[in-house]
């Protein structure tokens, strides 16, 4: 039974289980709260929850890790500046809209109250057919490299990060709290979403318990967003797509021979996956408050890739519950080690233990033998 | 750990230069020794895999050996060059110091100078003036700090021909 | 002829492409020819090891091996020995090679172990096994070092009384080897014999007329890298070498001709790190600080970006790739900046346009190769199939 367990769980992830519990235990014995843990945990969770998600649909799809996830992110970038650009246009459009077509509740009223939410869902709206066009092209790469998937995406993530650094400083960008004050052109490498959209979804319907015992905080509204977004993933992936997606995936050959267009399946899983990475980074930001910009997404893909993969997925196979456990696991890890270790040892070994657990946990899945197939 | 390198060094020449082996020389007989062994021991069938082994551990110690002849030539010293009064001996009025034949340095009387060096010996020359400026006499001396990181030089009792001249380095 | 003219730019491009970039960037930067020679001679003799390391495990089919940078690892770890104990000079630099050798044989094994586990993602293992001993370089040396593992020259150490520093200065062993041998190139100015005494110190001296100021070689290096560039040769023509390059053409008959597949591929990637940790050491020389945390990162990113530059592939590359491509890469290098300044009034444009150019190489190098090779399989497939109608 524990034999069992333990072969389906897998070593490195008891063992990092067994790890963070240890952490949580020790922490009252060093002065580390558990509840104010708990609560950064599930802040992170939230963050970083969806773009751990952006990972399900191309390694279902049989195209590997998405280590090209800051493609993705860049979309998100983009809708997130533009929709800092156009506040006040959008505003102004949506009144006249509002007044042409005499909708009601669409008035000055609603659109100063709803002024944060409405700019939080503009970036995601412009930031998803972009994501939607650059992963079209990006699927239609990886289709010709089949086999080498993993390689390609890394350095397709790090050439259009290293491009966009170009991008931001000559994009014709205008807004005084965005560009460079003595320039006047080119963005900031961060920019403040505060007074835009700063915690739309974390402080919504949010549980904020601040006695003298106990401070509890627990961003409702960002983890029923997570909740949303990985429902909706989950439902297309029992669609008649998602199946056929699945089928790819765990063996291309068997369906194409049924029938499946197995290229067009993975175009759609790695546009998917973009556009979620677009969707999860505009969550990451309005949560930590700042976007980041020229080479901030330059190493984003690993933490995803990381939790995932700690969460009991494989190369090949991952499934939501994989993104819950991973998450909250490489997040907790992140979280505690911090606090618990240097109140202990007086040094902040988190980083590195960062490094290590992240990829040492790639490396495992990466040298695991792979099953039947490909 | 290294304290007990640099004794095992020190007493390493110390046996060798009795034998009048320097440990240059030393490096090189080590080298052909090695080559000669594994040159010997090739043909050995019925040895042939504890020769393999034996080489091997030759050719570490080889390396090992090398490595520790590296550290004792390659080792840079700072020489601290002190002309303080100490033990009865009275501060010179002037000292000009060069090392292995380098640009000199000027010393008063109770200052402290610094001076790097690399390698197991040095030759140190110290000219030493009265108080009319006149070169009152010139003192030639070969110093071994052998592996020691640095000493400190007390000039008074150079000049006054006491032995225990060579000082540990001030902290 | 045309169409043989043709194919040599065609199977060329991406060196072409640099060149003409190159040519366009040059005259913008405004920079003098003997300022240029200069930078590029430097640059030659600093990167050419570590970007000769990676030679030997392309022969042996594994890719561009990500995983030099632990190689690099290894000799910072001998470096920093030498610069706690005060080792200067030749010697110092031998020694730290020779603390090197076993760590990164050591790593080579074990990066070699973990990619014979990951048969056909070799690149993408090496590169993450890269990250990950990074993690374990940084324990190390931020942790252990000074605390288990005996430093204790106190310019080294972290003022906490555990920890290395995060930039090392290289004194002792600063431009060690280039200078060995001094050799300067002049113009018309300076003595017209070819050996010259200046100051006590003999100098080699080459005479070009057209030049204006002078420019000194780091003949020694270039020496060393020209004995490196002739053991690869060699190399190629042993019972190994052969080995290796079966191995690279086909793993399975070179299984079944009886060649020990594993074996073979670890000593590859083992003299791979070996050679990268002597590449990274005679690179650190010439520039004189360590960067403890950062400069290994940087070696294997822009080794591979330069090794593609010179017209090399995933699956094949010579000699003459290597400096082809150290010389064009470097020449963007060295330009792009100025050049930027100069077109646009950015110098930060030109940084981000090498960088932009390095990651993008690496990814188009990528992208050929394995579009090539599916292509090539499934052409093999067809045949395979005969003519009983397509698929």
């Amino acid at each position: 039974m524990i034999g069992r367990f333990i072969q389906n769980a897998g070593w490195p992830r008891i063992i990092i289980a067994l790890f963070l519990l240890g952490l949580f235990i020790a922490a009252p014995f060093v002065g580390v709260r558990v509840d104010t843990s708990l609560s950064n945990t599930l802040v992170r969770f939230g963050m970083n929850g969806v773009m751990v998600l952006a990972m399900i649909p191309m390694v279902q799809a049989g195209c590997g890790l998405n280590f090209g996830l800051p493609l993705g992110i860049i979309a998100g970038l983009l809708g997130a500046t533009l929709s800092i650009e156009w506040n006040v246009e959008i505003l102004a459009r949506l009144a006249e809209l509002g007044a042409q077509y005499k909708i009601s509740w669409l008035n000055e009223a609603f659109l100063t109250s709803w002024r944060e939410p409405i700019g939080f869902a503009s970036a995601v709206v412009i930031a998803v057919p972009i994501a939607a066009v650059l992963g079209w092209f990006y699927g239609k790469l990886l289709n010709r490299v089949k086999g080498d998937e993993m390689m390609i995406a890394t350095y397709v993530g790090f050439s259009s990060v290293s491009f966009m650094c170009i991008a931001w400083l000559l994009l014709p960008y205008k807004h005084p709290t965005m560009v460079w004050g003595y320039a006047g052109h080119g963005l900031r490498t961060t920019i403040s979403v505060e007074g835009y959209w700063l915690h739309v979804l974390s402080d919504a319907l949010a549980l904020d318990i601040n006695t003298e015992n106990i401070h509890l905080y627990i961003p409702t509204g960002m983890l029923i967003f997570f909740a949303v977004m990985a429902f909706l993933v989950w439902v297309f992936m029992r669609t008649k797509t998602g199946t056929a997606m699945t089928a790819v995936g765990s063996n291309p050959d068997f369906a194409r021979a049924s029938g499946v267009n197995v290229d067009r399946m993975r175009t759609i899983s790695v546009m998917l996956s973009t556009v979620l990475g677009a969707i999860g980074i505009i969550v990451y930001e309005q949560s930590f408050g700042f976007i980041q910009l020229y080479m901030g997404p330059f190493y984003m893909a690993l933490p995803a890739v990381a939790s995932i993969l700690l969460g009991g997925a494989s190369v090949n196979k991952a499934g939501i519950l994989n993104v819950i456990v991973g998450t909250f696991l490489f997040q907790g890890i992140l979280t505690m080690t911090p606090s618990v270790i240097n109140s202990y040892l007086q040094t902040d070994m988190s980083e590195v233990i960062r490094l290590i657990v992240s990829n040492g946990m790639i490396l495992y899945a990466l040298t695991r033998k792979v099953r039947a197939g490909r | 750990m290294q304290e007990v390198m640099n004794e095992y060094i020190v007493l390493l020449t110390q046996y060798l230069t009795q034998w009048g082996i320097s440990p240059g020389l030393a490096g090189v007989i080590l080298a052909v020794v090695v080559w000669l062994l594994l040159y010997l021991g090739r043909g050995l069938g019925v040895f042939r895999f504890l020769m393999r082994w034996y080489q091997r551990l030759l050719l570490l110690a080889g390396l090992v050996a090398l490595g520790f002849w590296l550290f004792y030539i390659g080792r840079e010293h700072q020489v601290f060059l002190d002309n303080k009064p100490m033990n009865d001996y009275r501060a010179l009025e002037q000292v000009n110091v060069s090392i292995n034949g380098g640009e000199s340095v000027e010393i008063m009387a109770r200052e402290r100078s610094v001076k790097k060096t690399v390698g197991p010996e040095f030759e140190l020359k110290a000219e030493i003036f009265d108080e009319d400026g006149e070169i009152v006499d010139t003192i030639t001396r070969t110093i071994t700090p052998k592996c020691s990181k640095d000493i400190m030089i007390n000039l008074p009792m150079l000049a006054g021909g006491a032995e225990d001249f060579v000082l540990p380095a001030p902290r | 002829m045309i169409r043989k003219l043709f194919d040599i730019i065609a199977g060329n491009a991406v060196p072409a492409v640099f060149i003409i970039i190159s040519a366009f960037a040059i005259p913008l930067s405004g920079y003098s020819a003997s300022y240029l020679i200069q930078e590029l001679l430097t640059r030659i003799g600093r990167n050419s090891f570590l970007i000769l390391s990676l030679l030997i495990p392309i022969m042996a089919g594994m890719g561009l091996n990500f995983g030099m940078v632990l190689g690099a690892m290894a000799g910072q770890i001998g470096l920093l020995f030498i610069c706690d104990w005060g080792i200067v000079g030749i010697p110092g630099m031998l020694l730290a090679c020779l603390i090197g050798t076993p760590i990164a044989i050591v790593l080579g094994i074990f990066c070699g172990a973990v990619m014979n586990r990951a048969k056909g993602r070799e690149m993408v293992t090496s590169y993450i096994l890269g990250f990950f001993i990074n993690g374990v370089y940084q324990m190390t040396v931020l942790y252990l070092m000074g605390w288990i593992i005996p430093i204790t020259n106190p310019a080294l150490l972290l003022s906490r009384g555990y920890g290395v520093r995060n930039a090392v200065s290289l004194l002792g062993i600063r431009g060690i080897l280039d200078n060995l041998i001094p050799a300067i190139i002049t113009g018309t100015q300076g003595a017209g014999q070819f050996f010259s005494v200046q100051g006590g110190n003999a100098f080699v001296m080459i005479q070009l007329p057209f030049l204006e100021g002078s420019i000194r070689i780091p003949l020694a290096t270039l020496i060393v890298i020209a004995l490196f560039c002739v053991f690869i040769v060699w190399f190629r023509k042993t019972k190994l070498g052969q080995d290796m390059r079966a191995i690279g053409q086909n793993q399975a008959v070179a299984d079944s001709a009886g060649i020990p597949v594993n074996r073979t591929r670890i000593i590859a990637i083992v003299i791979s790190t070996v050679l990268a940790c002597y590449g990274q050491i005679i690179y650190l020389q010439n520039m004189g600080t360590l960067n403890t945390y950062n400069s290994h990162d940087q070696a294997g990113m822009f080794s591979i970006a330069a090794l593609l530059i010179g017209g090399a592939s995933v699956s094949r590359a010579s000699i003459a790739n290597v400096f082809v491509g150290v010389i064009l890469f470097h020449l963007m290098f060295i330009v792009a900046p100025m050049a930027g300044k100069n077109l646009i009034g950015e110098a930060q444009i030109g940084e981000y346009f090498r960088v932009f150019v390095s990651y993008g190489i690496i990814a188009i190098a990528l992208v050929l190769h394995a579009w090539k090779r599916n292509r090539e399989r499934e052409a093999a497939r067809r045949s395979l199939r005969g003519n009983k109608g397509g698929e």
